[in-house]
Order: C-alpha cells, then structure tokens, then sequence
C-alpha cells in the first residue's frame, strides 16, 4: 500500500530508464570552490551529494526518490484524513500563521527575504535525511551553481546532480556542520 | 534573532489547523475503565515526555482507512471538483486544468489521523502510559507532532503497522520521540543528525521498543484482555504537508534499512 502511494508521486523505475541520458551528454556547473572561500563556509546551506560507490543510474534514483518528497502541502492538520492509497495534494493557501504582527512581517519584504531561507532549509533538510543514509556526503557548491542544480527543469537537475553524486570524488573537503 | 524567528515561524506553521486533537472515535482514557466495549479497540503504550519548548511532542497515528471510507472519500473528492470545475476552468484561462488528482480537496470527513495528546495519560512517570480506545482496524506509526495539531515530522522514509483488534487490549511497547538534531537524552532514537538540520526547522525522531514479558503494565489493567501487537514494517509513504520527514528508528527483528530500502526483517524483504 506504502508503495502504492511512494509510486503515486514517483516515477516507475523502467518509465526513468527510459527517460534517463546518456551521463556524457549531460552539461554539469563549475562546483568548484577552491577559491571561494565564502562557499566553503556556506556549505551547509549550498551543497551536492557525493557517493564514491554509485552508478549514475544508481545516483539518479536515488535523488528522484529522494526529490519525491520536496513536493509540499497545506499542512497537515491534526485530526485529519489520509486514504493512504494515494497522498492528498492540498494547496498551500498560507504556509505561516496568521497571528496579527507576525503575519503581516511575513507578508512584507522581510518576509520575502526570509521565505525563501526558509524553504531552501527545509528542502536541505528533507534530502539529507533521505539521501545521508544511503550514502552519500555534501560537498559545498558556490550559490550560482547551487541554483543551477536546484531551479529548473526536474529531469535535468536530477542528471546534472546524478552526474556529480557519481562522479570523480570532490577535491573539496565534506561539508560536516 | 533571525533563527530564533524561523523556528518559532516553522513550529506554528506545522500546527496551523484543526483546534482540536483526537481523530474520529479515539478517546485517552484518565482512569481504568471496567470493563472494554467488544465494539471497540484499545491501544496501550508508554511514552516519553520530551517537550519542544513549552509544547508537547506527541506521537501520531493513522489508521489505515478501510475500502468504504477510502469510497466515500473518493465520492466527496469528484463532487468537490465537479463543482469547482467552472472556476477552476476560468482560473486556467485556457492553460491546462488541474485534474482530480492534482485538485486541492479540503475532506470534511471523518479522520484517521490523530496524535495522542500527551496529558491524557492514565499513569503518570517518566514513562507514561496511555489507554487510548480507537476503532479496530490496522493503524501505522505515522510521525511526530510538537503540539498535536499538525503533523511535524512524518516516518516516511519507514515505519511500521500493526493490526489492533476490538475487545481487546493491544500492547504496544514503549514510545520514544524528541528532537534529534542533536544528541537527545532520549533512548533509543537515531538522534545526532547535525546541528544545521535545527537552522531552519525541527526535525523530530522516533523509537519503538514492543513488549515482551517485562513490560509494565498499569495495575488496574492487568485483569483485562491484552494482546501483544504484532509489527511488520512499513516502506515508503508521502505527506506532502509535514515540513520534516524522518524514519523510525531500527528494531531488531521487525524493521531494518539497506541504503534507502525499508527492509521487513522478519521476511528479509523489502517492505511494501
């Protein structure tokens, strides 16, 4: 049943094979942070995944499994339905609370430049605990790089970042924090 | 101060909801009853008291709903959208339209999904025990709440079911939970995940040891039908509205992980 609905929001193992490249095809970002300094020290925040014992097809699915579950809701609510047999896709009407001083920050530009931290948070930390188990290690990214990996179209990002999960072991020391 | 900010932001927003706890026919009992309703069932467990802050870290439950419940669901899901369908048409102005399974359904319907609030104990200690009367059905060990409005942290990256019949009384074990970005002094749970997975949210762990034959129970429930609970491990599931996901901890002999696999270790399978 938990399969069922993992499936609902995954692709099937042979529909990615079909659709997976050929990783020689595939255009990675400059990772490197050798003369970046403030990267190094911002690697908690902007990162990729490393496994020195992965295929990229091994890689790639595990990221897109892993990427499943970045997908967000409304949340959810206490006493509440679930079917179980396929997951509930709520909107996310308002992710913050409305609580009078605290809502309109949040709506106003500090909202704005603090949302954003948040979310990416959040999404860090829902990979790492998907990802670390299996294996792998963070990697500091510079910023720009970071976006590359992470905005955009799901299947390229998915291969730009199965390409590095994969690929030669990073001259960058772990991101350990 | 920017930290402090997001984490108050983010706890609130995993418990903006429903105002009241409890699912649909689940009632904590603070006292021994006499005797069990034959129609009912009754789940038995101890709990740690970890708190957040001044609220309550509360485990929650799901109750895997049954075919009729999963219809009427369905039923009420078409009908909201084939009312909605006008606007969600007009909204799209010409692009694509939702469809049903991408329509964002708020269900009135009776829940199965509740957490345990954790002053409704029945004995009070480091360990509390609770008496919680449920529907019978197969129920999963579904995540963590700080405060028991909203789901916190999900265990969907593995957990585990059980099956809780009605008359009787079914023994869960001892229930572990905390925050685990850190090294927590609760037992048992895979904590000391990295001090930057608090930067910007909790994330919260749970542990399940079952019962055996040393496993207190409450004095006044010794003469009632009891039953130990029999788990099998859970893979993968979804919540797209917890805003941490997590898994629950390794237990010898029921629930074990390969990589990512949720690995049913009484079969050596990986679970479905």
């Amino acid at each position: 049943m938990a399969a069922m609905l993992a499936g609902a929001l995954m692709s099937t193992p042979a529909a990615a094979q079909d659709t997976r490249p050929d990783p020689a095809t595939v255009v990675i970002p400059d990772v490197s942070v050798e003369q970046n300094p403030k990267a190094v020290e911002d690697g908690f925040k902007f990162f990729y995944f490393h496994n020195p014992s992965v295929s990229f097809n091994e890689a790639y699915a595990d990221i897109a499994e892993c990427r499943s579950f970045l997908i967000s809701g409304a949340p959810a609510a206490i006493p509440g339905f679930r079917p179980w047999v396929e997951p509930v896709r709520n909107e996310v009407q308002r992710q913050y609370p409305g609580v009078g001083l605290l809502d309109m920050a949040m709506r106003s530009a500090v909202g704005s430049i603090i949302l954003p931290k948040l979310e990416r948070g959040v999404r860090n930390n829902k990979l790492r605990r998907c990802m670390e188990p299996r294996g792998y290690a963070r990697y500091p990214a510079p910023e720009t790089a970071w976006d590359t990996l992470n905005e955009g179209d799901e299947p390229a990002l998915i291969a730009m970042q199965a390409k590095l999960a994969s690929g030669p072991r990073p001259v960058a020391a772990q991101v350990t924090e | 101060m920017i930290r402090s900010l997001l984490l108050a932001l983010f706890m609130l927003s995993a418990v903006n909801g429903a105002a009241a706890k409890g699912g649909d026919g689940v009632v904590s009992h603070k006292s021994a009853p006499t005797a069990l309703d034959p129609g009912k069932a009754y789940l038995l467990f101890r709990s740690s008291t970890a708190k957040s802050g001044m609220m309550n870290i509360e485990h929650v439950f799901l109750r895997i709903p049954t075919d009729a419940e999963i219809a009427v669901w369905k039923a009420a899901r078409q009908a909201a959208y084939e009312a909605d369908l006008p606007k969600l048409q007009k909204k799209a102005k010409g692009g694509p339209v939702p469809t049903i399974g991408e329509y964002s359904f708020d269900y009135a319907g009776p829940g199965n999904v509740f957490a345990i609030d954790a002053g409704d104990f029945i004995e009070d200690g480091e360990m509390r025990q609770f008496l919680v009367e449920a529907p019978a059905g197969n129920y999963v060990l579904y995540g963590i709440s700080v405060g028991g409005r909203g789901v916190s942290t999900c265990n969907c990256l593995g957990t585990v079911k059980f099956a809780a019949t009605a008359g009787t009384i079914t023994q869960l074990g001892s229930l572990y939970a905390d925050k685990v970005h850190k090294e927590s002094p609760i037992p048992n749970l895979e904590d000391n995940l990295g001090p930057s997975m608090f930067n910007y949210g909790f994330i919260l762990g749970q542990a399940l040891v079952p019962p055996d034959e040393t496993t207190p129970v409450p004095a006044a429930l010794a003469a009632l039908p009891r039953q130990q609970a029999a788990f099998s491990a859970v893979g993968l599931f979804h919540e797209p509205g917890a805003p941490s996901i997590n898994r629950l901890a390794p237990i010898p002999g029921i629930l074990g992980y390969d990589r990512g696999k949720v690995i049913d270790l009484r079969t050596g399978q990986p679970a479905n």
